[in-house]
């Protein structure tokens, strides 16, 4: 008789189980204050930045953030300025998440999400004054610099914001252009093989991201599975002076104003902790 | 208030710019709005439950898809951008699993940008979305403020006003809650101005509603005459 309850009895094992009924999985863990892949609630994943490992680039990063990893990569190049601003160089950001770095992404022209991020650090750049533009100019009406931050994603598991971010951002720090003097008889630039300037930033922007769960689980730092799984998703992007440059809350669920408080705190510790990780690896290079 | 400065428009710092709407104005469409904040005026179109594309199909809740087109040219990153927090603002505000396996496709057309564009199309998708009887939560109306280099927070900002911010602040609320629904803050501020920008936003959202409120009355007492 036993035996006969026992294989009615209907049993999942724990993979099973994840892959039925995700959220409730979820549920079993944040009750207990920790999440399926052993973090707390608030904590980010292991973080580490490589500078200058392409050498094709002027400037580069590798990143990887659990398991997200991003490229970036910045290239230099000499151009006319704008018509409207013959005095300041410019730079053209781009991240491209291509079917590389996770199945959800499909070959083709970039999709939304890296369109919108793409835009949004644009207009970080041009918004929140990181680079003197005025720095980048060789010769008014003449040459300035064209940097070109291109961020690649390897490999995707949420969070690519501020991968993406803090990747250029390192990059930048490790930037080196060579000295170019322009001259006038001929109309070209020339650049010294010796000599190498870097380039002064004049804030160091960075992000921290928390999505919410439930309604009452705020987890920082989620991965594909966790943004997929939340209900609302909330980025700050906080400078060294500890001032807010951006927050973007995208829809779902409403959230109250001591929760994004709670958070607020969280993120600037968070920032100032991914600083201190650029300033160490810059140091040892 | 006698003594405050006005503004280029001769508004005060809390003013809305005159908010006017047509509501079903497109034949075709299953519901349409246009809304605008003076001179920034948006039309919207939406349609649906209708079939959805094989690939965008959710097997437990309709496809919620959002298209906006500049006034000039076609869309770059701008609207890209736009189109995903718009998407994002109304995915908990629709009901979405009361028609699985269909779409609702959001067509905006932007027919003047003079400031605080966000606020303006999803004031007008929230009007066509009741225009079409698609079934709603709540009621989700946006407005935009801008914090200027004095610390002076101007409410629906034109887009003179948001060139010389030092921040601008868009942010979204329900009429069922208090708190944010949706926020794009972009440029450098602090904590308390975030807070204070709600707060300032969240009072001239409860205005737009008692609009939206006699808008949607005067269409069905119009409809109910015919």
């Amino acid at each position: 008789m036993n035996e006969v309850s026992n294989k009615d009895s209907f049993v999942l094992d724990a993979n099973t189980f994840a892959k039925l009924h995700p959220k409730e999985f979820y549920r079993k863990f944040l009750t207990n204050n920790i999440r399926p892949d052993g973090r707390l609630l608030k904590k980010f994943r292991k973080t580490s930045i490589n500078l200058n490992s392409l050498k094709s680039a002027e400037g580069s990063c590798v990143l990887k953030m659990g398991k997200t990893s991003v490229v970036c990569g910045i290239k230099a190049e000499v151009a006319e300025p704008r018509v409207d601003d013959p005095r300041k160089g410019y730079i053209v950001p781009n991240v491209e998440l291509s079917p590389i770095c996770s199945s959800i992404f499909k070959p083709g022209p970039p999709g939304e999400l890296a369109q919108s991020i793409s835009e949004r650090i644009d207009k970080l750049f041009k918004q929140c004054k990181i680079i003197d533009l005025d720095k980048l100019c060789i010769s008014e009406k003449n040459a300035v610099w064209v940097l070109y931050i291109d961020v690649i994603c390897l490999s995707y598991d949420g969070n690519i914001f501020d991968a993406a971010l803090y990747s250029i951002i390192s990059a930048l720090k490790s930037l080196k252009l060579p000295e170019v003097t322009f001259i006038e008889e001929e109309g070209k630039a020339e650049a010294s093989k010796e000599k190498t300037i870097s380039l002064e930033l004049l804030s160091i922007p960075l992000s921290a991201t928390y999505v919410v769960f439930d309604d009452k689980y705020v987890l920082a730092d989620p991965n594909e599975e966790e943004e997929n799984l939340s209900s609302t998703s909330i980025t700050f992007i906080y400078n060294e002076e500890h001032k807010l440059c951006g927050i973007s809350k995208l829809g779902g669920i409403p959230l109250s104003s001591e929760l994004i408080q709670d958070c607020m705190s969280s993120a600037i510790e968070r920032t100032d902790s991914l600083r201190e990780l650029l300033e160490s690896t810059l140091q040892r290079n | 208030m006698a003594n405050e400065v006005l503004r280029e428009d001769k508004r005060t710092n809390s003013q809305l710019r005159p908010i006017s709407s047509v509501l079903s104005s497109l034949n075709r469409a299953d519901g349409s709005a246009s809304f605008s904040f003076g001179n920034s005026s948006v039309l919207c179109s939406v349609y649906g439950p209708q079939e959805v594309k094989i690939k965008d199909e959710l097997l437990d809740r309709a496809t919620v898809e959002v298209n906006i087109t500049p006034q000039i040219g076609i869309g770059s990153t701008t609207e890209k951008n736009m189109e995903r927090i718009v998407r994002e603002a109304f995915s908990d505000v629709i009901i979405t699993s009361l028609h699985p396996r269909t779409s609702i496709s959001i067509t905006v057309q932007i027919t003047q940008d003079e400031g605080s564009i966000i606020s303006t199309i999803i004031n007008a998708v929230s009007l066509a979305l009741i225009d079409a009887g698609i079934p709603l939560r709540s009621t989700l109306l946006s407005v935009t403020c801008a914090v200027q280099e004095d610390g002076v927070i101007l409410l629906d900002p034109s887009n003179e006003e948001i060139k010389n911010a030092t921040s601008t602040h868009v942010f979204a609320f329900s009429n069922t809650s208090n708190d944010i629904i949706s926020s794009e803050s972009t440029g450098t501020f602090s904590e308390e101005e975030y807070f204070k920008c709600a707060d300032i936003c969240k009072l001239a959202v409860s205005s737009v509603l008692k609009f939206v409120h006699s808008a949607i009355e005067h269409k069905l007492q119009k409809e109910q005459k015919n």
